[in-house]
């Protein structure tokens, strides 16, 4: 019996064209500045790696609203459980090139849950994050859920929240990626251009112990 | 010689499937379908508040939240039934979300997109027959679908969140004419992919049970339960989950040392048997003379959204008719069921309320009835019985088939797991 198993996270052509060197140097100028590889390694070009853990796909649901396509390579790992999103096949640390790292979705820390398997180990969704997360160029938190379960984790990323992230938004960080630059960030860990939304805001109901209740959820009772 | 396949990721749009068949003698003798998104949403949901279950629960899927909002409203009991403007978006999203599966879903498989769908995931198909103007038209049809659906949602989106319940009718109008657009465009390249692969009307059938609770006005309002030897009303109490073959237990519970499981999804029964749904079983139930193969769901999913957007004008005038705001109301203690319309089939809600707090959620999605697991009895899935006993020309050739087969179901998982 012959057994055999398709790659389990491919290179996808969502964003291409693959980033020629001048494109490559205008992107990550000044991180290949910094960062010199003399190995003889195979390197792969990267824009940036996703990581979609336990959600709704929401996240991906406003990517398909975007109408402009920018030229951004791009990895999709669609979840870190029960072996999926990353196998031996995958070489972590063959990853030479920078790259921006997107996370998605709910991470678990804990064992027995959402854990893949790699060369002998076995990893948390957070380690997997963890390990990438050491070259990335900038860690980018989309949507409520990354941003809730990691907002401790990480002190320099830029957080985007909303449930789904607006797909403008998305669009925003794409665009600023291909013009080849990190996004900026302001006040919270939220990019300079992010508004944030009127709602949720809420108010003090009498005998709620002075805890805030979204106005959304009151309203009509 | 025998051999095992697997393909992993297995996906599109929605949820993170591995697909493992056995290949003997060019035909799939064994099929495994395994959902690998854990979500734990059931038992997230048991002691909480009422507004905050609701809060939660409707945003248990991107792709059909809508379903599962309403759905979550009635089993909770915080509305009655659906006013004509909730009827109106819940068509809207299931019109929207046919034609975002057509082009980014079912379409890959055939058509060599140019710029690709985002997260093409599983490459490109190694058996595209439409030559390079076709494809190019296809490509170009995808990129205007894809705008038009865009600037449709968003007119929803600003015309309906100032209050509660109320639109703006007139404004709406211009989201109908969108989706119009894309329709047609959408029924160019589905009459193009129906002659160009016309040996996909022999492939991935083998359903005979099929069954939908109806609730789509105008288009599924009647529910049935069909087999080859009767159709009857089906009554929700016979609706069962097998969770032989799930990492889970019946109280959603996990159980990674159940040695026979292999799915996070568990498999939803109707009197003790697995049956299909989806555009497909809302055809027949309709009466309509369907075949079940994989060219024959594609061509229920483009019926289906074109009788809906036919109906969508009439809804928006009742919608508009309302005048005053949805009117929620507090939720009283009680067992409640509710099942709304989606576009892969129903989602079923229910859930036990003591005291304003959740003491028991239970959700049983399209995707527990099509791509679930084998039952305790060694019944297959939908999806497993249309894997089975399909031909296959080699290695490559069975991942195309098998891409093709899985992405008919609509493989949306994501609020299953």
């Amino acid at each position: 019996m012959n057994n055999w198993k398709t790659q389990t996270c491919r290179e996808t052509d969502a964003f291409v064209p693959i980033l020629s060197k001048e494109q490559e140097e205008a992107l990550f100028g000044d991180f290949l500045k910094r960062k010199k590889h003399q190995d003889d390694e195979q390197e792969c070009v990267i824009g940036f790696i996703w990581i979609d853990g336990a959600g709704c796909g929401g996240e991906l649901a406003s990517v398909m609203e975007i109408e402009r396509v920018y030229p951004v390579k791009c990895i999709y790992m669609p979840s870190v459980m029960n072996g999926v999103g990353i196998t031996d096949e995958w070489n972590l640390e063959k990853i030479k090139t920078p790259y921006f790292l997107l996370v998605s979705g709910g991470i678990s820390f804990g064992r027995g849950e959402m854990e893949t398997r790699y060369k002998g180990k076995i990893l948390t969704s957070w380690e997997v994050i963890e390990k990438l997360a050491v070259e990335a160029v900038q860690v980018i938190l989309l949507g409520d859920c990354a941003c809730e379960c990691l907002k401790k984790k990480f002190k320099n990323a830029v957080f985007i929240p909303g449930c789904p992230v607006k797909s403008e938004y998305l669009e925003m960080v794409f665009k600023e990626m291909s013009q080849g630059s990190v996004l900026k960030i302001g006040v919270d860990g939220l990019p300079v251009w992010y508004k944030k939304p009127n709602v949720g805001v809420g108010k003090v109901r009498k005998n709620s112990g002075g805890k805030k209740q979204q106005r959304r959820f009151v309203r009509g009772w | 010689m025998a051999e095992t396949m697997v393909i992993n990721p297995l996906f599109r749009v929605g949820g993170k499937l591995e697909v493992s068949v056995r290949i003997e003698q060019g035909i799939i003798s064994k099929a495994m379908v395994s959902g690998l998104v854990r979500r734990n949403f059931e038992s997230g949901l048991v002691g909480e508040r009422v507004d905050a279950a609701w809060h939660k629960a409707a945003r248990l899927c991107a792709f059909c939240g809508e379903s599962h909002r309403f759905a979550a409203e009635k089993a909770l009991g915080i509305i009655e039934d659906l006013t004509p403007l909730d009827e109106f978006l819940l068509a809207f999203n299931i019109a929207v979300g046919h034609i975002k599966n057509f082009y980014c879903n079912i379409l890959p498989d055939y058509v060599l997109f140019k710029r690709g769908v985002p997260f093409i995931i599983g490459g490109e198909s190694a058996d595209i027959r439409f030559d390079k103007k076709q494809n190019d038209l296809n490509d170009e049809h995808r990129v205007k679908v894809m705008r038009e659906i865009c600037a449709a949602i968003k007119v929803v989106k600003d015309n309906r969140s100032k209050k509660i319940g109320v639109i703006d009718a007139l404004k709406i109008e211009n989201a109908i004419l969108h989706l119009k657009t894309a329709y047609e465009m959408m029924c160019e390249d589905h009459d193009r992919l129906c002659r160009m692969y016309e040996d996909m009307y022999a492939v991935g059938g083998g359903s005979t049970n099929f069954i939908d609770f109806g609730g789509l006005p105008r288009c599924s309002e009647k529910a049935a339960a069909v087999t080859p030897i009767k159709s009857v009303v089906p009554n929700l109490d016979k609706v069962t989950r097998d969770t032989i073959r799930c990492w889970r237990d019946d109280r959603g519970k996990i159980c990674y040392e159940n040695k026979s499981a292999y799915s996070h999804l568990f498999l939803a029964e109707y009197d003790g048997m697995p049956y299909e749904m989806g555009a497909i079983a809302r055809q027949k139930i309709k009466g309509k003379k369907v075949r079940c193969s994989v060219m024959d769901r594609i061509d229920a999913i483009t019926e289906e959204c074109g009788d809906i957007i036919h109906i969508l004008p009439e809804q928006l005038e009742a919608a508009g008719k309302m005048g005053e705001g949805k009117m929620y109301r507090r939720p009283s203690d009680g067992k409640r069921i509710a099942v709304i319309p989606a576009s892969g089939g129903s989602v079923i809600h229910s859930c036990r309320v003591v005291g304003g707090i959740v003491k028991e959620y239970r959700i049983t999605s399209p995707c527990n009835w099509n791509l679930g697991p084998q039952d305790v009895r060694g019944n297959p899935s939908p999806v497993q019985t249309a894997l089975l006993g399909t031909e296959v020309p080699d290695r490559e050739g069975a991942e195309v088939v098998v891409s093709r087969i899985v992405h008919s179901f609509v493989p949306c998982i994501y609020c299953g797991g």
